[in-house]
């Protein structure tokens, strides 16, 4: 289809790129990516997401914007504070890029909502903020099939991995790495540990990075890697991930039985 | 001959250290066990090991030049 000279002009300077050209973008445009969580990972990866031109991007937060946010979440001001995030994200980013259709969800991701909306989109963003979150939408995203683009944080370091895409000839996820959810006091949150609020909108850009490597097919994805970052020594630390041999029988092997899992009780 | 343990996220503060060296073993389990009696903390908490950036399974073996690295779960976003 012809595009616009608006279309045109606005993506100029990835269009130009070697090896990205029209076809690259219009990979992008007819792309839909659903990012789950609206704070210190999800608003960086929204906003490159939203101005690279994935044409349908899915917002889900079910939270409001507090002070504390601010230090991290760049897309709320002083005046969204109590208000809805998935909501006030989305104004911004409508305002950003208009060529881009948003679907907002001002919701908690339970396995109902998994269940009916992730079927739609070509890739899931985990940019959540705790395990039972997590390990949700990872046996979600197993079941499925779909691509998974994970990243996480604690203080200074933040870790990115794409799950569920075959790489010499397997597919692995994060209960690969981690079989069973830790407890709830065992691991520090971004409340208790403290952050930096550059670490996640590094981490957060890595993710759109890979989301946009998968759309377009330029590059590596980190399949079946786990990258680590250290922003104290810019440095990073790459581990080829292998399959565990107690993933599976952890993992909910029927759309019933994940259903019926209680993932807040299994992290508390 | 040692080799190189490198600690990730949470366990720099259990250790209190980024990376030591010790006396190199061929199992995973020896290992484990002169951690856990250097730095008891590490005792019940989360990570994978890897192997010269290759995460080990319980039968990995430790090569004499090994580099290794503890990694915890993260949850942050």
């Amino acid at each position: 289809m012809e595009k616009s000279k608006e279309y045109i002009l606005r993506y100029q300077r990835q269009i130009t790129l070697n090896g990205f050209g029209i076809v690259a973008q219009e990979k992008l445009t007819n792309a839909k990516v659903l990012v789950v969580g609206a704070g210190g990972l999800g608003c960086p990866i929204l906003q490159y997401l939203v101005a690279a031109g994935v044409g349908e991007v899915g917002i889900i937060d079910n939270d409001q914007v507090a002070l504390s946010n601010l230090n991290r979440q760049t897309l709320f001001g002083q005046e969204d504070i109590g208000k809805d995030k998935a909501i006030i994200a989305a104004q911004k980013l409508a305002e950003q890029n208009n060529l881009v259709k948003l679907n907002v969800f001002q919701q908690n991701c339970d396995q109902s909502f998994a269940l009916e909306q992730f079927p739609y989109y070509d890739i899931i963003v985990d940019a959540t903020d705790n395990f039972a979150t997590r390990y949700l939408i990872n046996d979600a995203c197993v079941l499925l099939k779909k691509p998974l683009v994970f990243g996480a944080v604690s203080q200074f370091e933040g870790q990115v991995a794409v799950f569920n895409v075959m790489k010499e000839g397997q597919s692995l996820n994060y209960r690969d790495l981690f079989p069973v959810p830790p407890k709830n006091n065992e691991v520090l949150s971004c409340a208790e540990g403290g952050v930096l609020g550059v670490l996640p909108g590094i981490i957060g850009m890595m993710q759109a990075m890979e989301v946009i490597k998968l759309i377009t097919g330029m590059g590596e994805v980190l399949a079946n890697e786990l990258l680590t970052y250290n922003a104290l020594s810019q440095e990073n630390y790459k581990i080829q991930i292998v399959q565990h041999s107690d993933s599976e029988k952890n993992m909910p092997t029927t759309l019933e039985a994940f259903t019926s899992l209680n993932y807040q009780w299994l992290c508390s | 001959m040692t080799v190189e343990v490198q600690f990730f996220g949470q366990l720099i503060d259990k250790t209190g250290k980024s990376s030591i060296q010790i006396e190199h073993t061929a199992s995973l389990t020896q290992l484990k066990e002169i951690l856990f009696s250097d730095f008891p903390l590490l005792k019940g908490s989360k990570f994978i090991i890897a192997i010269n950036n290759k995460m080990a399974t319980e039968h990995s073996a430790i090569p004499k030049d090994a580099k290794i690295a503890l990694m915890p779960p993260f949850s942050g976003g």
